[in-house]
């Protein structure tokens, strides 16, 4: 995977999907679309992390503990959902645990 | 220990990261940080919800913006090339900061293309409880190629 910055081109440091918010779920899960493919392969965000990037939660983190097609579901331990909305943009990206510095 | 509750370690020290910093160079140091240790929440944590960004001639107008657009990319960036500072001033007073940089940013491109550049660095802060965080950049280069090369380029991407 590339990742283009203006003109300097280099290795994309994480595998990304980025997604919209298009339906509310339960206080862990909400019903997404992804901006860069039709369709979540199942489960296929397993582990990654969550990170909202517009709307009321702007920088809350979570980890995804599955999704489907259209769904995704959080870990509760990162705290509720709430105060997502439909519309709200996010970005999930696969990366390991980092160590606490 | 089970991945998740290194995950959660991660968080915490995401969160950490953030109330850590507490001067106006700092909070711009662990921005740096956080994007090259590939902390989406960390980075997005020293932002400002007022944030604009100017960047070789292109503007996130939002944080929101600058989120989605070009901080995945900036880090991308940040993992791939070394950002040695050159020289920092600082100044302002009360809550209201500013920190100039500059940076000697080396590494490859894909293409093996080196990348030996000078990044000049403008951020202004603003303390809100307790905590500076982001109000601005302005990043540009003294490589005036390259920033022709990307002013050129925004242009055509602005076309309709």
């Amino acid at each position: 995977m590339h990742a283009g910055h203006d003109d300097v081109r280099v290795e994309a440091a994480l595998k990304r999907s980025p997604g919209k918010v298009t339906a509310l779920g339960s206080v862990y899960s909400f019903e997404a679309k992804p901006l860069r493919a039709p369709a979540y392969v199942p489960n296929e965000l397993r582990g990654w992390r969550l990170t909202v990037l517009k709307g009321e939660r702007f920088g809350a983190a979570f980890q995804v503990e599955s999704n489907t097609e259209s769904r995704i579901t959080v870990a509760p331990a990162n705290g509720s959902l709430d105060g997502i909305a439909v519309g709200d943009l996010f970005i999930v990206e696969e990366t390991a645990p980092q160590s606490p510095q | 220990m089970t991945r998740f509750a290194g995950w959660l370690l991660a968080l915490c020290a995401s969160a950490a990261l953030a109330q850590a910093a507490r001067t106006p160079a700092e909070t711009v140091d662990a921005f740096h940080t956080a994007l090259r240790n590939k902390d989406t929440a960390a980075a997005l944590s020293l932002l400002d919800r007022s944030l604009v960004v100017y960047e070789f001639g292109a503007v996130d107008p939002t944080a929101e913006s600058y989120a989605f657009r070009h901080l995945p990319f900036d880090m991308d960036v940040a993992v791939a090339t070394a950002w040695k500072l050159e020289s920092r001033r600082t100044g302002g007073e009360g809550n209201e900061r500013w920190v100039l940089s500059t940076y000697r940013v080396t590494g490859r491109q894909l293409d093996g293309t080196p990348i030996d550049q000078t990044t000049l660095e403008t951020v202004i802060l603003r303390r809100t409880g307790g905590l500076f965080r982001i109000v601005h950049f302005h990043w540009s280069t003294s490589d005036a190629a390259f920033q022709a090369r990307a002013q050129s380029q925004r242009r055509q991407e602005e076309k309709p």
